[in-house]
């Protein structure tokens, strides 16, 4: 159940993804870097050592509980994090995290990275802790104050170390075979990418066009956290037997347990209680039901004979559980679409009534997990105009272009949207939106003003 | 420096408990144990002390150990949960409010048994001691310490409500451990293990005492031994060298700025924050002392030859650079002297040490590791199982002889293991139904009774719940 407690917790936070207000940017012109390729934002093969990243990661909070969960040193990281670029004491913040951050940036440059759960996750269930997420969110919040530090001070060779080390960590979280530590990688990019934008700002920044567009697309992969999710509830359900019947009391045992999880993912996302034992009996109860349930059993693939011999009530089980299985891959089977056209054919199955289905609180909330990444991507996007400006106006006095079709260099669509980003230029104030959702319109507004 | 800190530190935890309200008459640690006979369980090997094959799965138990501590904050470092756990530690078996304990630890306990019987230890350090020598830090391994030491307050729970199975598996897990710090290619990592399973050792003791306890003397046999090794330890210990004289050239002529930053480099290791505490102290001073007599420079030249490096250029290397290559080459073999006794018993390796040090003049890189309190260390673990061997030993005499002791260690059937320290018997004998058991200490420690344990093993005719006490007598 703890890792449905993490999946919530984390879908609560995509909202911290969409930021509604307009960002408001102040950018100086700057031509691309000789060579292009001279600063990048993750880890170059040429850095990269032999080893398992996630192990090291975990080293870094080894006997570094006072620097990490001490109560002065948490509320301080809060206070680092969101004041004014030109408020932090630098001087206080030079090494920030000593030994262990420098022990994060050795991690992210190893070239593997094994999470130690695979098996688990196959046999464990619902039930399986992954616990090491939680310390992660606040190596990532450490990570990010020695960011902002490196670029208060301007020290752009260290702050690109420490973006590199950060973008790192949230592609390494995206290979994690859990969707919540998928999201933590998309939460972990996002807050790097608005460090990144503080970092734009300073005079002297390079131009980081040909970094941001080096960058892989996913930047944060969600395909083994899905995955995961399979695997989780095929654990959590395999007790459900289809090959024999099963006892009054490995019933009751089955139904114990999921009503447990039931009961838990109803009430952390705010929904009603509901007795799962109740509508099953008033299921089971009802012939008609049942044989419904046995038809599309047998129209599934059961053998008919086999069936006849089980109670009602693991027919009904058995019949959610096909039902779920069938929605879920209706949901799951859109991951890969681009974000315009996965909002279109999924808009119905998100829809279905969860009191239908016993297991409908356990399906996977795809359309949520997917705007989330399409939406980090469109952060980036956003990133590459601007710098893509910022290059337009250092080979032209200084000034924007009219249209964006002006820019020499290729350009990214709004990936949630598919179509160019809406672009108005007012003087020196250029304004790009983007749409948080493809049906939406222009709900992310960035207004970047060229100073000479 | 901070890694011969860690390494005095590891070398303290072998200070056993002890109960100071006890007259000091005698120079040993006297471990009371009062013990029923019992025969060996059938099949034999039904007890392990250590993970079966068929109980692994495929993985990493170091990264898995890692795992226990996170999100576990409050358990391991609260200074409530940790003066608790202190407390849980020292306190008479009996006294432990061991319902309360059930499920001690919790989920952080059960993945450190997951992580135990995981087939693949890979502590991932190989690579930063390569690149980053003795300044690399190792707080993945001190940081086990706190996990053993909560294990340590699990087991005794189990032992205190009679729960053996459970007990056995904290026991495998803690031995489990142990056997995977020996594999840490650090001295360091491998003393901690043998700390590990030191700790191991108390719990177990108060275990055999428990009416019911299941004979452990095959499963004490089946232990490897040594339990812990310090093999990869001292593999490990070439590597820490190497990044240290990485900028030593031994090529080509180095530079006056090569050389300055290269004897910075070393004065920061050698000495406190980097600067002699007096004149004549650094290494300026003692390549200066060196370079100014002719006749010791020429025989470091002619050492540097001999040990292969091209004559021509030798000739043709600055004064500091030929007396600093002698140094490296000198403590290199210095290096492989102390390390080709390792595998020796430890005995010998005592008496072959004692020579070593004899013979030695001072030289300038003294990097060479305590091998003698190493092999200490280890054989002084290894020596409380053979202990406990002959005590499992007893209890099978007894329960074949109704519940009388042997008169002589040699009456016992099945076969018993020689002290580590002496490569001979232990000491025996008997007063009514008391026996005493004694190991001997290696030379010079007779008077330590850290290196003089007194197993004192009351027999019990019934089975009477019995009290392990610990008592170490100064002299």
């Amino acid at each position: 159940m703890t890792c449905l407690v993490f999946a919530l917790t984390a879908l609560a936070m995509l909202p911290v993804l969409s930021r509604g207000e307009e960002t408001n940017l102040m950018a100086r012109p700057m031509p691309a870097p000789k060579p292009a390729l001279k600063y990048q934002l993750l880890p170059e093969l040429a850095e990269l050592n032999p080893g398992n990243a996630a192990q090291n990661y975990l080293k870094c909070f080894m006997e570094q509980r006072n620097f990490f969960f001490g109560k002065e040193a948490v509320a301080d990281r809060a206070r680092y994090q969101t004041m004014p670029l030109a408020e932090l004491p630098v001087n206080k913040l030079r090494d920030y995290g000593g030994y262990a951050l420098r022990q994060a940036d050795w991690a992210a440059r190893l070239d593997a990275v094994d999470w130690q759960n695979l098996q688990r996750i196959q046999h464990g269930g619902l039930g399986m802790l992954q616990e090491e997420l939680g310390p992660l969110q606040v190596l990532v919040a450490a990570l990010r104050v020695r960011f902002r530090a490196e670029v208060a001070e301007r020290r752009f060779d260290d702050a690109i170390r420490t973006a590199k080390t950060l973008f790192a960590l949230s592609r390494h979280l995206g290979e994690h075979p859990t969707e919540v530590a998928n999201l933590v990688g998309l939460w972990a990019a996002h807050v790097s990418l608005l460090t990144l934008e503080e970092m734009m700002q300073q005079p002297g920044c390079p131009n980081l066009y040909w970094a941001l567009t080096d960058l892989p697309c996913p930047l944060v992969d969600l395909r083994k956290g899905v995955q995961g999710e399979r695997m989780l509830m095929a654990a959590e359900l395999r007790p459900l037997c289809d090959a024999a019947p099963m006892t009054e009391a490995e019933l009751e045992g089955f139904l114990s347990r999921l009503s447990g999880v039931l009961s838990f993912a109803r009430e952390q996302s705010g929904r009603p209680p509901r007795s799962l034992r109740n509508a099953l009996q008033a299921r089971a109860k009802d012939p008609e039901n049942v044989r419904a349930a046995r038809r599309r059993l047998v129209e599934s693939g059961c053998a008919e004979d086999r069936l006849k011999q089980f109670p009602p009530l693991q027919i009904i089980l058995l019949d959610e559980k096909h039902q779920y299985e069938v929605q879920r891959d209706e949901r799951m089977k859109l991951l890969n679409l681009p974000a315009w056209q996965i909002e279109s054919m999924a808009g119905s199955e998100e829809h279905i009534s969860r009191e239908d289905r016993l297991l409908a609180d356990l399906l996977p909330h795809m359309i949520k997990l997917r705007m989330a990444q399409a939406q980090l991507e469109q952060q980036v996007a956003v990133l590459r105009l601007v710098e893509a400006l910022r290059l337009y106006a250092a080979e032209h006095e200084g000034k924007l272009p009219a249209k964006l079709s002006d820019i020499p260099v290729p350009l990214p669509a709004d990936p949630v949207t598919g179509k160019p980003f809406p672009y108005t230029v007012d003087g020196a104030t250029a304004r790009i939106h983007g749409s948080r959702k493809p049906s939406a319109d222009r709900a992310v507004h960035y207004s970047i003003t060229i100073r000479n | 420096m901070c890694r011969t800190l860690l390494c005095c530190t590891a070398l303290t935890v072998f200070l056993w408990p002890c109960r100071a309200d006890q007259p000091a008459s005698n120079p040993e640690t006297l471990i009371r144990l009062s013990v029923a006979p019992a025969p060996a369980p059938k099949p034999a090997l039904r007890y392990l002390l250590l993970p079966d094959l068929r109980e692994m799965n495929p993985g990493n138990p170091i990264h898995n150990y890692l795992k226990c501590f996170m999100e576990q904050q409050k358990f391991f470092f609260d200074k409530e949960a940790f003066q608790r756990r202190d407390k849980l530690l020292a306190m008479p078996l009996k006294e432990l409010p061991a319902q309360e304990l059930q499920d001690y630890g919790g989920f952080a306990l059960r993945q450190a048994d997951w992580a135990a019987r995981l087939d693949q230890p890979d502590w991932q350090i190989l690579l930063k001691m390569k690149a980053e020598g003795i300044d690399v830090l190792l707080p993945d391994v001190q940081q086990l310490r706190s996990l053993a030491n909560a294990l340590k307050v699990r087991f005794r729970a189990e032992v205190a409500l009679g729960r053996f199975d459970d007990a056995i598996r904290t026991a495998k897990t803690m031995f489990a451990m142990s056997r995977h710090l020996g594999e840490h290619p650090t001295f360091i990592g491998n003393l901690v293990g043998i700390a590990v399973a030191t700790v191991t050792i108390g719990p177990l003791e108060e275990m055999l005492e428990q009416p019911g306890c299941p004979n452990l003397y095959w499963a004490l046999t089946r232990l490897p031994s040594p339990l812990v090794s310090v093999e990869r330890g001292s593999e490990g210990e070439r590597v820490w060298i190497q990044p240290t004289f990485r900028d030593l050239d031994e090529n080509t002529p180095m530079s006056a700025e090569q050389l300055k930053k290269f004897i910075v480099h070393i004065d920061r290791l050698l000495f406190t924050e980097g600067k002699p505490k007096k004149q004549g102290d650094g290494v300026q001073a003692w390549l200066d002392a060196r370079i100014k007599d002719e006749a010791k420079l020429s025989a470091a030249r002619h050492r540097l030859v001999e040990a292969g490096l091209v004559e021509e250029r030798v000739q043709r290397f600055p004064a500091e650079q030929v007396i600093l290559l002698d140094e490296k080459r000198e403590c290199e073999a210095r290096h492989d002297d102390v390390m080709k006794i390792l595998n020796l018993p430890v005995w010998q390796v005592d008496l072959l040490a004692a020579e070593l040090k004899k013979r030695e003049e001072p030289a300038l890189f003294d990097f060479a590791p305590a091998i003698t309190k190493v092999r200490r260390a280890q054989a002084r673990l290894d020596q409380r199982i053979a202990l406990l061997r002959h005590v499992e030993a007893l209890r099978l005499y007894a329960a074949e002889h109704h519940g009388a002791l042997p008169g002589k260690l040699s009456e016992i059937s099945v076969p018993l293991p020689d002290d580590p320290f002496t490569g001979k018997p232990f000491r025996y004998e008997v007063t009514g139904n008391i026996a005493h058991l004694r190991g001997s200490p290696p030379p010079g420690e007779e008077k330590n009774p850290i290196f003089n344990v007194h197993y004192e093993i009351t027999l019990q005719k019934a089975e009477v719940r019995g009290q392990r006490s610990e008592v170490r007598n100064q002299p």
